[in-house]
C-alpha cells in the first residue's frame, strides 16, 4: 500500500507550520473573542467615578461588587427597582418547561418519523424540519392575535406554548439526524419480542439517546433564555423576560449611566447560559457534529 | 388485534391494508400533536401574514382586500429600502466573513496546538451570550467616546478614529463585527470537527503527490468537508435573517435609521405604529427571501433519504 | 413441530416488485436456506414471514393457520439479525430476557431462562456486560440467545454469520446446526454463502429477482440445477459452460462444442430430451471436479486439446485454468505436482455428468 512507505514522514506534525505565526495569530484572536467578556467583567466591578474618569476599558484600581447587588435587585425597570431578579426567575420559569417540552416532543417525532416510516413520513419531516428557518417576524402579528386571543398574552403560559412550538423543527431536526443512524434492525427486533411503539422508545431508544437529548436541551434552553423578539413582543412589565429587561435597564435609563451596573446586569442575564456551555458544552459541540457532519 | 380475525383472501389483500395502518396508528398519534401545533403556528400564521398584507388591517385586523397596495407603501418607503439593503449588507458579510474567520480558526486549532481545549472555549463561549448582551458590550466599545477609540487615544495616538458605529454609512458594518464575534467560534467547532473526520490517508496521499500545505487544504481538505461548510452557510443564513435583537440592543436602528433591518421594521410598524398591514407585507417579503434561499437546500438535503 | 407454507406471496414498495409470487413450503423439523446473490429478495421475504413486513398478495400459514395478517409479535417466530440488533443500553441478560419482560414474565423466572440459554451458547459469564463491551462473536451468541429463550414455533436467521471471521463462521455455523438438530425448530436462514447453506439446509430455495429460481434439498440443487441461473450461482469455483448446438443426421442426434476448434461432434442420440432442441442454441454444463484428463477418460466422451492459463493450489485441490479455442474452463484436481502455465493438457468431458440447458431460455432440458 502507497500510505505504508510514508509512515516513516507521517509522524512529523501534518505540516511544518511556522510555530511563531501560528500561536501569534492565535494568540490575537483569542484576545479578540476574550476581549468583551473581560471589559464587561472589568468594569462591572470597578466604582463609577472612576470609570466615568478612565474610560470603560482599563484596569480597576479598586474592586467592588456593589454593582453587581444593585443589578440584581435594586436597579430600576421602567419604574420598578428590583433589578433583574423578579425577570431572571421569569426566564427560569418559561425557558426549563419550554426547553423540557419542545425535547421530548422532539424526540418523539424524530423517532416515529425515522423508525414508523408509514406512507407520507418523509413529507412531514420535511414540513417540520421547514420551520427551522421561519423568519420569526413572518408570523409575529398572527401570534400576537391568538396569544391575546387564547388570555395568554404577556403571560408565562404564553411564552412557554411558543417557544416550545417554534423550537420543535430544531430538536426533531436533532433527534431525526441521530435516530437515522440508529440501525432499523433494533426496531424490528424489539418488534419480533413484542415491544410496542412507546415501549421501544423508552427503553431502547430513550436510554442510547442521553447525546442528543443534551444537544437539545442546551441548544433550547440557550434560544429561549436569548430569546429577544417574542419576548419583547409578548412580555410586558412584570411578565418580561430577563433578556427582555435587560435591554430595558441598558437601554432607557435616564440620567447618569451607571455602566458597572449595566455590565454586571448584561453578566448575569449571561450567566446561566455561560454556565451550561462551561459544563456540557463539550457534549454539546460533540453531539451536534456527530450528526451534522456525517453527510 | 385479535389473533384470529379472519384472514382475507389474496384477492383483497389490495385493497385497504388494515394491518399497516394499525401498525403505524401510535407512530401517527405520536406525531399529531407536534403537526397540528406546526400546521397552525408555521404555516396557518405564515398564511395569515400572508392575507393580513393584503388587507386594509391597521391597528387592528380590516379584511377589506386592497391587493398590492401595502407592499407598494412598503417598497416605497425609504425606511424599508434601507433595511431590506441592510439586510443584503449584512448577510453577505456576517455569513461571508463568519464562514472565513471560523475556517480560520479551524484550520488553526487543527495544527495540533498546545492548549486547543480553553482556546475551542475561548472561541466558542460567544454563542453562549444572547445578541442583546452581544450588542449591549460591543455599543460600548465601538462607541469612539468610551471604547476603543478614546482607549488608543488614551495610550497617545491621539488621531486616532474607529467610529464606524456613529457613521450613517459605515454603521451596518459596526452590527456585522458584533454578529461575527458571536457566532465565528461555533461555526469554527463545527468546522473543526470536519476537519477531524476528513481521511488521513487522502491528506498522505496528497502529500505524496507533492502538494503543499496551502495546496492541500484548498484542494483535497476543504472540498471534503463540503457538507459541513453547506450546513454552516444555511444556519448562517438563517440566523441572518432573523437578527433583530442585535440591533435594537446595538444602534437601535440608528443613527437615524441607518442601521434598521426588515425585521425591526415589521415590529415598529406591527407594535409601535399601527401599521398591521404594512408590517405584514414586509414579513412576507422576508419570507420570501428566506424561501428562495433556504427552499433548494432542504429539498435537495432530504432528497437523499427519500428513497429507501 | 411445525411446518410453514408460503404461498403465491408477493410483495411491491410502491410501483417495484421484489418479491413476486413465492411459493415454499418447510415442513416439521426443516431447515429451509434462502440462498441467492445480493438484492434478490432474502431479506424482505424473512422480514415478511416476521411480519415487520405486509405482503401485497399471498399469504403464509403456519401449522395450517392462516398468519398473514398476525401482528409479528403474535406469531411466536424469533429472528436473528446480521447486525446482531442488539439493545445498546440493556446488559446481555436484559436483552436476551426482553421479549419475556414485554409479556409479564416475572423475574425470577426471567433469570432463570436467561441462564439456562446462557449456559447452552457458553456465555455466562457475559451476562452482566453491554453489548458494546462484547466481541463479534459473543455478540452473535447473545443475538442467538436472544431468540432462543422465547421457544418460538420458527427462527428466522438473516446472515447471521457474515460479519465474522472465517474461523468463528465455522464454530458458529456448527453451533446453530446443533441447536437445531437439538431443538427441531422449523428455521428460515438468509445467505449467500453457498457452503453455509449446502451444510445447515434440509432445503435450499435459489432466488433470483424476487423468483424462486429452484425449491429442493441441496443435493438436488447441487446435482440437478434447474437453471442455467442456479448451475451458475451454486458451486465454487463455478461449473464450466460449454456453447452447443444440435443436429440431427440420419436419425443421430450429433452435439457441436462451438468455442473448442474442430473436435468431432458427440452423438448423443440416447438422450431424448435433447429431440427437442435440434436447431436451438445449447448450453452444457460440467463441474470443474467432473471434468477428467484424458487417460481416465470413458470412449464417445468429447476430449478437448486445452492450454493451461494459471494453476491455483489450495492446499486441498489444485485448480487448474485452462483454454481450449476460445473457451475458457476450469479443472479440479487432487493436490500434487501442478502443471506448468502453458503445458498442453488432454482433458475429457463426460457425457455422463453433463448438464444440458437451452441457452435462451435457461431451462435444464431434463434426461
Ligand atoms: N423499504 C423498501 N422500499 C423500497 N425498496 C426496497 C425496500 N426494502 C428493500 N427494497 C428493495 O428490494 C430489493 C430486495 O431487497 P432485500 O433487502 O430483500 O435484498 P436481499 O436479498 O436481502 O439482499 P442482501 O443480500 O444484499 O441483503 C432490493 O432491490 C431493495 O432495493
Ligand atoms: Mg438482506
Amino acid at each position: 500500500m502507497a500510505t505504508d512507505t510514508i509512515t516513516g514522514h507521517a509522524r512529523a506534525p501534518k505540516f511544518p507550520w511556522v510555530p511563531v505565526l501560528l500561536y501569534l495569530t492565535l494568540g490575537v484572536l483569542a484576545f479578540i473573542f476574550i476581549m468583551p467578556l473581560a471589559v464587561m467583567v472589568l468594569t462591572s466591578v470597578r466604582p463609577l467615578e472612576e470609570i466615568r474618569t478612565a474610560g470603560i476599558i482599563g484596569i480597576p484600581q479598586h474592586v467592588t461588587f456593589d454593582a453587581w447587588g444593585t443589578a440584581w435587585n435594586e436597579a430600576c425597570i421602567a419604574s420598578v427597582c428590583e433589578g433583574l431578579q423578579p425577570y431572571f426567575r421569569n426566564s427560569l420559569a418559561i425557558a426549563v418547561p419550554a426547553t423540557l417540552l419542545s425535547t421530548i416532543l422532539g424526540a418523539v417525532n424524530g423517532y416515529a418519523l425515522t423508525k414508523f416510516r408509514f406512507r407520507g413520513a418523509d413529507t412531514l419531516m420535511v414540513l417540520i424540519i421547514l420551520g427551522c428557518f421561519l423568519p420569526l417576524q413572518a408570523v409575529l402579528i398572527p401570534a400576537a392575535q391568538t396569544l391575546s386571543s387564547l388570555g395568554l398574552a404577556n403571560s408565562v403560559f404564553g411564552l412557554i406554548l411558543i417557544y416550545a412550538v417554534y423550537g420543535l423543527p430544531f430538536t426533531t431536526l436533532f433527534f431525526r439526524n441521530y435516530y437515522v443512524a440508529v440501525p432499523d434492525e433494533i426496531v424490528r427486533a424489539a418488534t419480533m419480542d413484542g415491544a410496542g411503539f412507546w415501549r421501544i422508545f423508552t427503553q431502547i431508544m430513550l436510554p442510547i439517546s442521553w447525546p442528543i437529548f443534551m444537544v437539545s436541551v442546551v441548544f433550547q434552553f440557550t434560544g429561549i433564555w436569548n430569546e429577544f423578539l417574542f419576548g419583547v413582543s409578548f412580555s410586558t412589565g412584570a411578565s418580561q423576560t430577563v433578556t427582555v429587561a435587560l435591554n430595558n435597564l441598558v437601554n432607557t435609563t435616564f440620567g447618569v449611566k451607571q455602566y458597572n451596573v449595566d455590565m454586571a446586569a448584561s453578566l448575569i442575564a449571561a450567566l446561566p447560559v455561560l454556565i451550561l456551555y462551561l459544563f456540557v458544552g463539550r457534549f454539546f459541540v460533540r453531539g451536534l457534529t456527530a450528526g451534522s457532519v456525517k453527510g | 388485534m385479535t389473533k384470529k380475525e379472519g384472514i382475507a383472501p389474496s384477492g383483497l389483500a389490495r385493497s385497504f391494508d388494515w394491518a399497516g395502518l394499525r401498525r403505524y396508528l401510535p407512530a401517527w398519534f405520536a406525531v399529531a400533536p407536534s403537526l397540528a401545533a406546526l400546521l397552525v403556528f408555521v404555516y396557518g400564521f405564515a398564511l395569515w401574514t400572508a392575507y393580513i398584507s393584503l388587507s386594509a388591517s391597521k391597528m387592528i385586523p380590516d379584511f377589506t382586500f386592497v391587493g398590492l397596495r401595502n407592499y407598494q407603501r412598503l417598497w416605497g418607503e425609504d425606511r424599508w429600502t434601507v433595511a431590506a439593503t441592510n439586510l443584503v449588507t449584512f448577510t453577505v458579510l456576517y455569513v461571508g466573513v463568519t464562514l472565513a474567520v471560523g475556517l480560520l480558526i479551524a484550520i488553526l486549532l487543527d495544527q495540533k496546538v498546545r492548549l486547543e481545549t480553553p482556546l475551542r472555549t475561548i472561541f466558542l463561549y460567544p454563542a453562549a451570550v444572547s445578541l442583546v448582551v452581544t450588542g449591549i458590550s460591543w455599543k460600548w466599545l465601538l462607541n469612539p467616546g468610551t471604547g476603543i477609540e478614546a482607549f488608543v487615544r488614551s495610550l497617545g495616538w491621539d488621531n486616532f478614529v474607529f467610529d464606524w458605529i456613529i457613521q450613517q454609512h459605515t454603521v451596518i458594518f459596526a452590527v456585522v463585527i458584533a454578529a461575527v464575534w458571536q457566532q465565528a467560534g461555533f461555526v469554527a467547532v463545527l468546522l473543526l470537527a470536519a476537519l477531524r473526520g476528513v481521511d488521513g490517508e487522502m491528506v498522505k496521499a496528497a502529500r505524496l503527490d507533492g502538494a503543499g500545505p496551502v495546496r492541500t487544504y484548498w484542494s483535497v481538505i476543504i472540498p471534503a468537508i463540503r457538507p459541513a461548510f453547506i450546513s454552516a452557510f444555511v444556519l448562517l443564513v438563517a440566523f441572518a435573517l432573523k437578527t433583530f435583537d442585535l440591533v435594537v440592543a446595538m444602534t437601535a436602528q440608528g443613527p437615524g435609521y441607518a442601521s434598521a433591518l426588515p425585521s425591526t421594521f415589521v415590529y415598529d410598524m406591527a407594535f409601535q405604529r399601527n401599521q398591521l398591514g404594512i408590517a405584514s407585507a414586509g414579513a412576507v417579503s422576508i419570507l420570501l427571501f428566506a424561501a428562495v434561499i433556504v427552499l433548494p437546500y432542504v429539498i435537495w438535503e432530504f432528497r437523499k433519504t427519500d428513497g429507501h | 413441530m411445525t411446518t410453514l407454507n408460503i404461498s403465491g406471496l408477493k410483495k411491491s414498495f410502491g410501483t417495484t416488485d421484489v418479491l413476486k409470487d413465492i411459493n415454499i413450503a418447510v415442513g416439521d423439523r426443516g431447515f429451509l436456506v434462502l440462498l441467492g446473490p445480493s438484492g434478490c429478495g432474502k431479506s424482505t421475504l424473512l422480514n415478511v414471514i416476521a411480519g415487520l413486513e405486509q405482503v401485497s398478495g399471498g399469504g403464509i400459514t403456519m401449522d395450517g393457520q392462516e398468519i398473514t395478517r398476525v401482528e409479528s409479535k403474535d406469531r411466536d417466530i424469533a429472528m436473528v439479525f446480521q447486525s446482531y440488533a442488539l439493545y445498546p443500553s440493556m446488559t446481555v441478560e436484559r436483552n436476551i430476557t426482553f421479549s419475556l419482560e414485554v409479556r409479564g414474565v416475572p423475574r425470577e423466572q426471567r433469570r432463570q431462562a436467561a441462564a439456562e440459554v446462557a449456559e447452552s451458547l457458553q456465555i455466562a459469564h457475559l451476562l452482566g456486560r453491554k453489548p458494546s463491551q462484547l466481541s463479534g462473536g459473543q455478540r452473535q451468541r447473545v443475538a442467538i440467545g436472544r431468540a432462543l429463550v422465547r421457544s418460538p414455533k420458527v427462527f428466522l436467521f438473516d446472515e447471521p454469520l457474515s460479519n465474522l471471521d472465517t474461523q468463528l463462521r465455522l464454530e458458529t455455523r456448527a453451533l446453530i446446526k446443533r441447536l437445531h438438530q437439538r431443538l427441531g425448530s422449523t428455521s428460515v436462514y438468509v445467505t449467500h454463502d453457498q457452503s453455509e447453506a449446502m451444510t445447515l439446509a434440509t432445503h435450499i430455495a435459489v432466488m433470483s429477482k424476487g423468483e424462486v429460481a429452484q425449491f429442493g434439498t441441496p443435493a438436488e440443487i447441487y446435482s440437478k440445477p434447474a437453471n442455467l441461473f442456479v448451475a451458475r450461482f451454486v458451486g465454487t469455483p463455478p461449473m464450466n459452460f460449454f456453447p452447443a448446438s444440435v443436429t440431427e443426421r440420419q436419425g443421430q442426434l450429433l452435439v457441436h462444442l462451438e468455442n473448442c476448434g474442430a473436435i468431432p461432434p458427440m452423438d448423443l442420440s440416447s438422450h431424448g430430451a435433447l429431440l427437442h432442441s435440434v436447431g436451438r442454441k445449447l448450453t452444457i454444463g460440467v463441474r470443474p471436479d467432473q471434468l477428467v484428463l484424458a487417460e481416465s477418460a470413458e470412449d464417445g466422451d468429447p476430449v478437448l486439446e486445452a492450454i493451461v492459463d494459471i494453476v491455483e493450489d489450495t492446499g486441498t485441490d489444485m485448480f487448474v485454468y485452462l483454454r481450449s479455442g476460445n473457451q475458457e474452463f476450469i479443472l479440479r484436481q487432487p493436490p500434487g505436482l501442478p502443471p506448468k502455465s502453458g503445458a498442453t493438457l488432454r482433458v475429457a468431458l463426460p457425457v455422463t455428468n453433463m448438464h444440458f440447458f437451452d441457452t435462451e431460455l435457461g431451462d435444464r432440458l431434463s434426461d
